[in-house]
């Protein structure tokens, strides 16, 4: 096996419609904007990929960590909810006090086993632990995860 | 390419840069294109106006009436929707329990929508006077101050003063005509229940204001754009559907006689400074 190089890369590509073209690995997405207030917006926007990856991070740490301890986990959901500090700054408007940065960020993952609750909440604790994501912006912003059970 | 024109606008949700882009878009369209600029409060937009920062503001009332001020008059209004021109608020009370005409508001509270609110506040308040009820005189004001510095444009002012009157904690509330045609056929207002008792003078609303130094040709291609867009073409309905008009027309300033002597008699840019 080839020695991989330390780290991760992905280049992006700016398209003439204003949209980028990320590509990793063999695949590639599209980001339409930083971030977007249009509900009809063509594009997913880079904040929202952000929080699509924040879930996926939680829900595929659940399962993953579930299925190495044989623990049987039959479905795993994320509700990702965030706000920014300031959305008027992030488009630019003059007299904008705040910060385009996220305030917060609230995610609920809805699990539903026949394993003991304990048994998951442990696996959950270990989630976000190894987590990067959580690691990381956990140092610049207000994460409220939580993990339910359903029967 | 041609230098666009700097179209400044005011914004409380960002969910409106949605509708000014899809303009500037229609504007590109044309050849004649908008950089827009987005300002958090009306001082700061004519504040840009006044600095050169901009080119063509899109004003409230209010903001026009600083703009003549602050610029010696030396400005223009060159174009406002249709529903701009001609409107009127009312002051809505209970049917039954309530007073039956602007007199009887004598000695009683008037609920009215925030400080900086054209139709909500000055207007109607100058229209008592004229009525010859002066404020904190001969009625009581009560005032909702919500999103000060965006002149009234949202209806969380009149809203609130609404629930105040529907409450009992005051005789009446004043709202615009839109919004009582709103609210009476969304069931927010029960017609039978609450009444008009009265009305203010006609008044104008917003415009396009530009300084007096704009460039003939640069205003006459804005101008030539911004009418060439026609509410019986589908494809700008939407766009003109989300902005509240079914035609742009040119600029007047005769409907803001009201709203001026407000300004003055309620002293509001000596109080706001």
């Amino acid at each position: 096996m080839t020695e991989r190089a330390a780290g991760f890369s992905v280049r992006v590509s700016g398209s003439t419609d204003g949209s980028a073209t990320a590509f990793v690995r063999k695949h590639r997405f599209v980001v339409g904007s930083p971030v977007t207030f249009d509900e009809q917006a063509h594009h997913v926007s880079a904040v929202e990929y952000l929080l699509g990856a924040f879930g996926a991070d939680l829900v595929t740490g659940l399962l993953a960590a579930a299925r190495a301890r044989h623990i049987e986990v039959d479905h795993a959901e994320a509700l990702v909810r965030a706000e920014l500090d300031d959305e008027l700054a992030a488009v630019g408007v003059v007299g904008a006090t705040g910060s385009p940065g996220l305030a917060r960020l609230q995610v609920k993952v809805y699990a539903s086993s026949v394993a003991q609750e304990e048994t998951i909440m442990a696996l959950w604790k270990g989630v976000l632990e190894r987590s990067p994501l959580v690691r990381t912006l956990e140092r610049v912003v207000r994460l409220e995860l939580v993990l339910e059970m359903s029967p | 390419m041609e230098k666009p024109i700097i179209v400044g606008a005011v914004i409380y949700d960002p969910k409106v840069t949605v509708i000014w882009k899809i303009i500037g878009d229609f504007f590109s369209s044309k050849k004649c294109p908008i950089e827009l600029v987005y300002y958090s409060t009306y001082e700061l937009q004519v504040d840009g106006l006044a600095k050169g920062h901009l080119d063509v503001a899109w004003n409230s009332p209010l903001a026009w009436i600083d703009a003549q001020r602050r610029l010696a008059g030396k400005c223009r209004a060159i174009a406002m929707r249709d529903t701009d021109r001609d409107r009127v608020s009312h002051f809505v009370a209970h049917a039954q329990r309530g007073p039956a005409s602007l007199g009887e508001l004598r000695g009683k509270t008037v609920a009215f929508g925030a400080k900086d609110s054209p139709q909500a506040t000055l207007i109607p308040i100058e229209q008592l006077l004229r009525t010859g009820l002066e404020a904190g005189k001969d009625f009581e004001v009560r005032r909702f101050d919500v999103k000060v510095g965006l002149h009234g444009d949202h209806v969380g002012g009149e809203r609130d003063a609404l629930a105040c009157m529907m409450r009992g904690d005051a005789a009446a509330s004043v709202m615009l005509d839109l919004n009582w045609d709103t609210w009476t056929r969304d069931g927010t207002i029960n017609a039978n229940e609450y009444r008009i008792v009265g009305s203010t003078g006609r008044f104008d609303h917003c415009n396009f204001t530009v300084r007096e130094d704009f460039a003939a040709d640069r205003e006459k291609r804005f101008e030539q754009a911004l009418f060439s867009m026609k509410y019986s073409d589908p494809s700008h309905r939407e766009m003109m559907d989300l902005e509240g008009l079914k035609a742009w027309e040119p600029g007047r300033t005769s409907g803001y006689e009201l709203l001026s002597a407000a300004c003055e008699h309620q002293r509001y840019f000596s109080s706001a400074s």
